[in-house]
């Protein structure tokens, strides 16, 4: 399926160039917009991975509502182009991070090539999620799955949601006598 | 592995379920709670607020125990969380070090005009909620969701003070520094659960043992990255070196009542996070992992030791501690015998005994400003207060290993463990390294009892020391404190401080006695007649390392 | 066999953008930026996540995405609401 590659290829040189982005532009505008882009690409990652449910999150809250946000705070934190703190790092540090990423990603990408899925992991993981889909569609598929084997995980996230909301009262709510 | 067989489509929990997770219900009902009272409470006085939640951890805690009594332990959730006796030790040392916290944090909390009073206690609670789901954790996404809980919480109680920018740093560091570490957990659980098909820790275990793992092909690839990946994680979380660097700068800029049940309670739940990941789940692989825990076990005792020595403020020498006391708990991990695992579960609780009091005395001592923990402070504390000096010796000769103290309790056993598990080389840094740590803890008792506070210390604060190095804290915690807004605020800020603040080294308040006086008749009775807590420890371990 | 049949394919992405943001968070020192870069990071391990519970056929990998997601919704939160009041008091020293 040649159609397939080009799809994949087009879509991983948008998804690592716009990465590059979030990391080298020097107005955190810009590097919200690459990060924007970023989970835009990963959302069409998401769909030739044929789980339409995900991608549909993906782009409405994450790239949507949740970005929505960042683009409001940085524009806001950011005033003529300029970040809220000095100068970014000096230039020994850029090598030295750049050394280490490349360590980094060197050292995973040959991992990932001589390795693979072992052929008893698709049979220990296998749990019907094709024969799920096939059946109730995908978004039930999900939702059968998220409201009954892994409902826990899912009601303690609202936890993370109380606390997220109690953060954003105490620190940036103020008294008018502070 | 019981969950095999059932379809995650259609799998539906039942009562027993919820009754496994009873502890956690009580403290989330306790946090919700504490959430609705602060309502009704009146500003400046809900320091009430903290006994809410005390009666809620001791309902916990007996929810605890009657789990522990009852001995059916088992998966609850789809094998999500679990109740065995290693997640209810756990949770007991939890509820004991948030109960110790809420304890000190009333008298605490107005001190330093934290506004935000009622959400403080219920973030600290649903902290300890976060811990005690991730020490109970069977499953790789409850793992990470008890640790994000716990996190995020934390973040918060650290930046809480938002008139001191020291502590607004704090949150700022430990929140970027800690996501990343989060990062770096997060990709290795998804190689783990690429190479071997599944999430629950069981699972995990099973496809390992059954299939033969080489590191270069087939899935053995991914799984040593994801050890790695995870192994940065984890050390990040327990601030072992060479991952220490967020500590210090969080430990001092974070309240001291926060710091003090954060340094206990995030240990507990990373380092059973760990075990359950390494001593359970991979423990096949552990020729992998076994150099690289050495590695940093060896050099997280010899570099905590080495750069809390050179500390001349108590708080951060603490925080120091805690990065060498890291390194003792990370030899139990990479000795991994069963022995070794009970030793890391006394260590954790005596840990927990004495490092809250420790903080408890610097918590006490400190002033409105933040100031006042040095060593030259504790110089004539033996005259000043004998009880406190009297306590805070007791903390330093426990954290230094004294024999009839907690400390040397859990010493003892990590080390024996060590030394029974063919590392004896692991053993003998240790000693070596906890006797660097005899020098910095006994300096303490030394400023406390045989020393001369070299000037008046409560002229030099109300002179220089607040309206200089923080002009906002000063100024509004003269706007905010009570004894102020009592008076009419005509003076200006300069004036202000200097009426308010040579009062504010105020008597220690009684609840963080309390508290004190927990964490001492705890730090001896572990010290003196230890074995109750040891057969607990020994019934844990069992449960998971075998 | 087209490379997009691949699970490698998929994880070779993942590892790249995963570094990327790593290398963001070392070299950056705008907190912002740093955080954008963290959140670079999740997302590539999402993408790993979702490789992986395509080939392995497995629902697993799709709930923990949906986790991280969440997470990471309240992680902006969090972050946000600590960079604005340390802007804040910043710029209320300025002011003063």
């Amino acid at each position: 399926m040649v159609a397939g590659d080009i799809a994949f290829l087009v879509l991983a040189t948008v998804a690592v160039a716009s990465a590059f982005g979030v990391v080298t532009f020097r107005n955190p505008i810009y590097s919200m917009l690459s990060l924007i882009l970023n989970l835009l690409s990963l959302a069409f990652f998401f769909l030739t991975l044929e789980s339409i449910f995900v991608a549909t999150i993906q782009v409405l809250i994450y790239a949507g509502a949740v970005m929505v946000l960042f683009l409001f705070v940085v524009t806001m934190l950011t005033p003529k182009g300029g970040g809220i703190s000095g100068p970014d790092r000096l230039r020994w540090q850029w090598t030295a991070g750049i050394g280490l990423a490349i360590i980094l990603a060197g050292g995973l990408i040959i991992s990932l090539l001589n390795g693979s899925i072992a052929d008893g992991a698709k049979v220990a993981g296998m749990n019907g999620l094709s024969a799920a889909v096939a059946r109730y569609g995908n978004a039930q598929a999900f939702g059968e799955a998220l409201f009954h084997g892994f409902s826990f995980p899912f009601e303690v996230t609202g936890v993370l949601l109380v606390i997220a909301v109690l953060g954003a009262v105490v620190l940036s709510r103020r008294f008018a006598h502070e | 592995m019981i969950f095999a067989d059932i379809s995650p489509f259609t799998y539906t929990p039942g009562a027993t379920d919820w009754l496994r997770i009873l502890p956690e219900l009580i403290l989330l009902g306790t946090g919700l709670l504490t959430l609705m009272a602060d309502l009704v409470a009146a500003p400046g006085r809900k320091g009430w607020l903290a006994l809410v939640g005390l009666a809620g951890v001791i309902g916990a805690l007996v929810a605890t125990v009657m789990l522990w009594a009852g001995g059916t332990y088992g998966d609850a959730f789809y094998g999500m969380v679990n109740d065995d006796r290693v997640a209810l030790f756990a949770s007991v040392v939890i509820l004991f070090a948030v109960g110790v916290g809420l304890l000190f944090s009333p008298g605490y909390v107005e001190r330093q005009g934290i506004v935000h009073a009622g959400e403080y206690y219920t973030l600290m609670i649903l902290a300890a909620l976060g811990m005690m789901l991730m020490s109970s954790a069977s499953n790789l996404m409850m793992l990470f969701v008890g640790l994000e809980i716990l996190s995020l919480a934390l973040y918060i109680l650290s930046a809480i003070v938002t008139t001191r920018r020291r502590s607004q740093e704090a949150g700022m560091k430990y929140f970027i520094l800690s996501s990343f570490a989060s990062a770096f957990l997060l990709y290795g659980m998804a190689l783990t659960y690429g190479a071997t098909g599944k999430t629950s820790l069981a699972g995990i275990r099973a496809f390992v043992t059954t299939h033969a793992f080489t590191m270069g092909s087939g899935f053995g690839p991914l799984l040593v990255v994801a050890l790695g990946l995870m192994a940065v994680g984890f050390c990040f979380k327990v601030s072992a070196i060479p991952f220490q660097a967020w500590t210090p700068d969080v430990y001092v800029g974070a309240p001291t009542s926060v710091t003090a049940f954060m340094s206990v309670g995030t240990k507990v739940a990373a380092f059973v996070g760990l075990a359950r990941v390494f001593l359970f789940a991979l423990s096949p692989l552990r020729p992998t992992w076994e150099p690289v825990l050495w590695v940093v076990a060896v050099l997280t005792m010899i570099g905590g030791n080495l750069l809390a020595a050179t500390q001349r403020d108590v708080k951060r020498m603490l925080a120091y501690s805690s990065v060498a006391n890291a390194g003792y708990m990370m030899v139990a991990v990479a000795t991994h015998t069963q022995a070794s695992f009970q030793g890391l579960l006394i260590y954790l609780a005596t840990y927990a005994a004495m490092n809250l009091g420790a903080f408890g005395v610097v918590l006490a001592l400190e002033r409105r400003d933040g100031q006042g923990t040095t060593l030259d402070d504790f110089a004539g504390l033996g005259r000043r207060n004998p009880a406190l000096a009297a306590l805070m010796a007791l903390f330093m000769f426990a954290l230094a290993g004294t024999p009839a103290t907690a400390g040397f309790i859990g010493k003892w056993y990590v080390f024996y463990a060590a030394m029974r598990g063919a590392h004896v080389e692991l053993a003998i840094i240790g000693l070596l390294a906890s006797l660097v740590g005899v020098y910095y803890y006994l300096r303490v008792v030394w400023a406390i009892y045989f020393t001369e506070p070299a000037t008046a210390p409560l002229l030099v604060t109300a002179d220089e020391s607040a309206p200089v190095h923080e002009p906002i804290a000063s100024a509004s915690a003269t706007a905010t404190g009570g004894v102020a807004l009592a008076e009419p605020a005509t003076a200006t800020g300069i004036a202000m401080a200097t009426r308010v603040l040579p009062a504010e080294r105020a008597p220690v308040h009684l609840a963080t006695w309390l508290g004190l006086a927990l964490a001492g008749v705890l730090t001896l009775v572990l010290g003196i007649v230890p074995m109750l807590m040891v057969d607990w420890a020994l019934a844990a371990a069992q449960t998971l390392v075998k | 066999m087209p490379i997009s049949d691949h699970v490698t394919a998929y994880l070779i992405v993942s590892a790249l953008l995963f570094t990327i943001g790593a290398m963001g968070v070392l070299v950056r020192r705008n907190p912002l930026v740093m955080f954008m870069s963290i959140e670079l990071m999740l997302n590539a391990v999402n993408l790993s996540f979702m490789a992986f519970a395509h080939f392995l056929n497995s629902v697993d990998g799709w709930m923990f995405v949906f986790l991280v997601l969440t997470v990471a919704a309240a992680e902006v939160v969090v972050g946000l609401a600590i960079i604005v009041s340390i802007f804040r008091s910043r710029h209320e020293i300025d002011v003063d």
